[in-house]
């Protein structure tokens, strides 16, 4: 069962109950300086430590207790299981001059052995090796990998109790290259033992370990396996310069006197990021290796860098004046960090105002950058100004006050320049909408109109209105946009035109009409085009007379040009002149393409002309256009097309989806023999259920007897599945053995349990109520743990819940308080599933209006579903007058994923004879 | 919550929910931050929660007590200090097997990214050196599933009280996809000697 109840995880991603995984029980142990990026590893935060530290092995300064303590916990040999403990915890911290590591171990007994024939360093620093492997002596050593990043070539370091320190500099030879098969590369890697980390002048590798002490208080013993020992810390410090760290970073001190030698100052690491992976070998332990690693290491070390943590350094304090600082310092450089733009773009609107001194006309990869924060600043002026007012009141004073406005001025002043650079029209749109319009309106003023710019600008702002960002300026960015149409300037220019065209459509600026019936004129295909796309966009929510349409449809000669026209034909899917001028494009066109298109609309309309034009696709089937017609039959059939179906039908030896559809949708008993046939000889899964429900659509005993026929046939949990959806829509009274069989059956997959569940709700003969019956009565016996182990308490209720939904579809009474009482004390979840399983079955309950009284947002959207489905009229009220009130308007224009919440209201408000 | 039993929940819904598959799921998610220390005898939890655009939209609807459309500062007092109480008493406490009541210290914090901070205290009393081990369970978790993160565990020096999380062997085998159906941690105060 346990393998059949994977596909539940595909279910659930349909469902209510798609969750993000919260691991309870074992915890996820974070530091809050760890940045999580959806695009990309999470990197830690390495925090600066405010005086040099004194490396003496004692991790007693206040950097070591600020810095990220990082448990290094997964097991080498375990494929990234962890050990209950973690065997190391490692922390870093940095200055202007070195990189710091910390760590603690927890060995009770301590095994360091130094390696006699390896003495490394510079003159008079010499360190004597660590031996990190010997069979009987099993020495305890802890790793380190660094980089900055170059998958091919970084530090390993050895380091162990007795202060022995091993260097080496590897290389992982890609197997492309040569040297991966020669006498120098150990399974791909080249270990260069001879390299050392160096001093830097007077900045030098320093290391120190310090025992910590066991029971009685006296320090932890090396090589003395009589005692317990609790492990020892270390600390470890090595210049920027000796671990290749980027020399973008290195900064350097001008001469006082002229030729003098430049002298080095400090390492600028903010924001830079290195990968370190940290490996602790406690001899002593079964599992000798543990590594700080995100994932599993399957290989060596060496060549598992994707896993190896990221961390980035940042400045302490993180303040936006500081980050800024920081981030104009590496424009100047022309060396942008990615996690320093995020840093700041983080810190948001108190950042952008920091940087706002920092913008120079002078200066483009400043602008770049700053107008790059400003872009994701900006974004939060889609959220509703009350939100802003309550959870993030920068935003509402630069959005919603005077003064506000006045910053919007200072932070659009690239506007003006003579360059702009790549990244203002994406910020501007968000950031500074004041401004923007006060732009757009000069330019719809000016006889010489910014038109590159206006092209550019286009684009970002296109975006913005599309997809319903903006909640404060929705009406004058219309009227700019008239205004725009009207400059004879922008008319007369193709780019700019098509561009006004497209804002048009986007900010639905119907009082542009004129204009755009215009520009069906134009000479350019591509902007008749355009507005044919504009007008056809326009008439979604406005009426829009469609007779320059028909006009142009008369006398277009370009194929490209036609086909935009036969796809916006779609937005007047009622309107019988359309019907009129498409059937007489088609008949005048020799174009498929265009024919398909024409086809598609087809599908959708409601013209009388409607059987003419899919009749003419059967009478001339080239290029394709038969298959759109079917799916055009599918949709809605012509029953004068169903001989030709029929025959196209018998004339198939193979399965066809798009016939298979349309035989579902003539729903004709004399379909069934050939869709049967069909059934037996297919092998492929998902076209034997595209059988299934268009033989569901076809009435009759002889048909529902072969769809029981096929439920107790089928070993295919999906196809079982399917069938059970089909007898729970359909009456397939012969199935009910099958259905009460597949219920019952512990061993069945759940899936298809549920489904026959569910579908026993249908039916009320006994067979079918004793079932639900005995499972109602004994849950515990028939649902356990994957394992077979009882459910736990809240889980058996929430199979109690389902199986009273299954029975309250049956009208058993003692269901209905049942399913009250559960949906009273339930979650969310619980509550959503009991209002969809109400829709389902179109039943008024008393929870449909408790649930429309829900500030949750699953259980408003299924209590209107409900409402909708159940008895729309009972609920035209409440439903109109909620639409109306401020937060569910707010609601419904946000552009947030409302799932069917929109769909609802409609269907409830404006269509309710509609197939939902 | 296991597979099986959201299944059972799931196929009630199925026959009208999969059509919105390219949709995010209706059911918002909380995400959720923690932090405990020991201050002044009494364990503090500073508890985050992040609510996503929508459910924070939704919570308005509630707010705005008089329906004008804007949120006053007494509509927002009234409605936060509700939340606050309701809160306090779904976070379950024990040290050393004993229950221990959270209130309120603070008022809450609300931040950009949709979030609200609210500060609790339980009582302690004065604990004796050595290690009490602990549990916080968060009801809320049980309404609202989410991610969660534990910031800063353990912190503080070796004088200091410290609250470490405890991972304890049989709970290394739960996996992410089976959690519970809340969020618990389980943790140890360590009183220095």
């Amino acid at each position: 069962m346990k393998r059949l109840l994977s596909l539940v995880t595909l279910l659930a991603a349909t469902s209510a109950w798609a969750q993000t995984p919260a691991p309870a029980a074992a915890p996820h142990v974070h530091d809050e300086n760890c940045d999580h990026d959806d695009d990309g590893p999470a990197a830690t935060a390495v925090l600066p430590t405010a005086a040099p530290l004194v490396i003496d092995g004692r991790l007693d300064e206040a950097a070591w207790a600020d810095a990220a303590a990082i448990p290094v916990q997964v097991r080498g040999g375990k494929l990234g299981e962890k050990s209950d403990v973690p065997r190391m915890i490692v922390k870093y911290t940095w200055d202007d001059q070195y990189l710091y590591i910390g760590y603690e171990t927890f060995d009770a007994n301590l095994v360091a052995l130094a390696d006699k024939d390896v003495l490394k360093g510079p003159p008079g620093r010499q360190r004597q090796g660590a031996t990190i492997f010997q069979k009987d002596a099993k020495p305890d050593v802890v790793e380190f990998f660094l980089t900055f990043g170059d998958p091919h070539f970084f530090w390993e370091l050895h380091h162990n109790a007795r202060n022995n320190f091993n260097d080496i500099w590897c290389v992982t030879a890609d197997p492309s290259w040569p040297i991966a098969k020669s006498s120098f590369s150990n399974y791909g890697i080249l270990f260069n033992r001879q390299e050392f980390v160096a001093d830097d002048g007077e900045f030098t590798v320093a290391m120190a370990v310090h025992p910590k002490p066991k029971a009685d208080g006296s320090p932890s013993t090396i090589n003395d396996p009589s005692d317990t020992d609790t492990g020892y810390t270390a600390e470890l410090r090595f210049p920027w310069k000796s671990i290749a760290a980027p020399v973008a970073a290195q900064t350097w001190i001008k001469p006082v006197a002229k030729g003098a030698p430049r002298t080095p100052g400090p390492w600028k690491m903010a924001g830079y990021t290195m990968t370190m992976l940290a490996v602790v070998q406690d001899g002593d332990l079964k599992d000798r290796y543990h590594h700080d690693g995100t994932g599993p290491v399957k290989d060596w070390f060496h060549k598992a860098q994707d896993v190896w943590p990221t961390y980035i350094f940042k400045l302490a304090g993180n303040s936006p004046r500081a980050v800024m600082e920081q981030l104009m310092e590496r424009a100047d450089a022309n060396d942008v960090p990615a996690a320093l733009v995020k840093d700041a773009s983080d810190l948001g609107l108190p950042a952008v105002l920091a940087g706002l001194e920092f913008l120079a006309e002078n200066k483009p990869v400043r602008a770049q950058v700053l107008y790059e924060v400003m872009t994701t600043a900006g974004n939060s002026r889609r959220s509703h100004g009350e939100l802003l007012r309550l959870y993030h009141p920068d935003a509402y004073r630069l959005f919603y006050t005077p003064e506000g406005a006045a910053d919007q001025q200072k932070l659009a002043a690239a506007l003006a320049w003579k360059k702009w650079p790549g990244s203002l029209p994406d910020a501007v749109v968000g950031i500074a909408p004041v401004p923007l319009l006060a732009w757009l309106n000069a330019q719809a003023a000016s006889p010489k109109p910014a038109l590159d710019k206006f092209a550019l600008l286009s684009r970002s702002l296109g975006w913005w209105l599309r997809t319903d960002c903006e909640r404060q300026h929705a009406d004058a960015f219309r009227t700019a946009i008239v205004a725009l149409s009207a400059n004879p300037a922008i008319a007369a220019d193709p780019t700019a035109a098509t561009a006004v065209l497209r804002l048009i459509a986007d900010s639905r600026a119907t009082a542009a009409v004129p204009f755009v019936i215009k520009q069906l004129e134009a000479q350019k295909p591509d902007v008749r085009s355009a507005a044919i796309d504009t007008l056809g966009r326009l008439a979604r929510f406005s009426t829009v007379d469609p007779p320059p349409l028909i006009r142009l449809s008369a006398t277009e000669p370009d194929p490209a040009v036609l086909n935009h026209l036969a796809v916006s034909a779609e937005s007047w899917s009622a309107d019988p002149k359309i019907g009129e001028a498409l059937l007489a494009l088609y008949q005048r066109t020799t174009d498929t393409e265009v024919r398909r298109s024409i086809l598609f609309t087809v599908a959708r309309a409601t013209w009388p002309q409607r059987a003419a034009i899919i009749k003419a696709a059967f009478a001339a089937p080239g290029g394709g256009v038969v298959a759109v017609a079917l799916d055009a039959l599918a949709a809605k059939p012509i029953p004068e097309l169903s001989d030709a179906v029929f025959e196209l039908v018998n004339d198939t030896a193979d399965a066809n989806p798009q016939l298979i559809d349309a035989a579902g949708a003539y729903g004709e008993a004399r379909f069934a023999p050939t869709l049967l046939k069909w059934l037996k000889a297919e092998k492929n899964i998902a076209v034997q259920a595209k059988l299934l429900l268009a033989l569901e659509k076809i009435p009759g005993d002889t048909v529902s007897q072969a769809l029981a026929d096929q439920l107790g046939q089928t070993a295919d949990p999906y196809l079982a599945t399917t069938l059970c959806h089909i007898a729970s829509r359909r009456d397939l009274p012969a199935a009910i053995p099958v259905l009460v069989g597949l219920a019952e059956d512990i061993t069945a997959p759940m899936p298809v349990r549920a489904q026959a569940i569910w579908a026993l709700g249908r039916y009320t003969l006994p067979a079918a109520r004793d079932s639900l019956a005995r499972l109602r009565a004994e849950p515990a016996k028939f649902f356990k743990t994957d394992e077979g182990a009882p459910l736990v308490p809240e889980n058996l209720e929430q199979v109690r819940l389902y199986l009273a939904l299954a029975a309250l579809r049956q009208n058993d009474k003692t269901a209905e308080a049942e399913v009250r009482r559960r949906f009273t004390d339930g979650t969310p979840g619980t509550q959503l599933a009991t209002l969809l399983a109400l829709a389902e079955i179109r039943r008024d309950d008393p929870l449909i209006a408790t649930g429309l009284n829900s500030a949750d947002y699953a259980v408003f959207q299924g209590a209107v579903q409900a409402a909708a489905l159940a008895d729309p009229a009972v609920y035209r009220d409440r439903l109109a007058a909620l639409e109306k009130t401020p937060w569910i308007a707010a609601l419904l224009t946000s552009g947030l994923d409302l799932a069917k919440l929109p769909a609802a209201f409609d269907y409830a408000l404006r269509n309710p004879g509609a197939t939902p | 919550m296991s597979p099986l039993v959201r299944h059972l929940l799931l196929a009630a819904v199925l026959a009208i929910a999969s059509a919105a598959t390219a949709h995010e799921s209706p059911i918002d998610h909380v995400d959720r931050e923690y932090r405990l220390a020991v201050k002044a005898d009494a364990l503090v939890v500073s508890y985050r929660i992040g609510l996503t655009e929508r459910a924070a939209l939704m919570q308005l609807h509630v707010i705005d007590a008089n329906g004008d459309g804007r949120i006053d500062d007494t509509e927002a007092d009234t409605f936060f200090k509700a939340q606050t109480a309701t809160l306090a008493g779904l976070l379950k406490l024990q040290v050393d097997g004993q229950p221990l009541v959270f209130t309120p210290t603070a008022p809450v914090q609300r931040d950009a990214r949709f979030g609200q901070t609210y500060t609790f205290s339980a009582p302690l009393g004065k604990l004796a050196p050595g290690r009490h081990l602990g549990v916080l369970a968060d009801g809320h978790s049980r309404m609202y599933p989410g991610a969660f993160r534990w910031l800063r565990p353990g912190e503080g020096g070796p004088k200091d009280i410290r609250v470490e999380a405890v991972v304890l062997p049989q709970d290394a085998g739960v996996t992410q996809r089976e959690h519970p159906p809340w969020i618990e941690l389980k943790f140890a105060i360590v009183v220095p000697r």
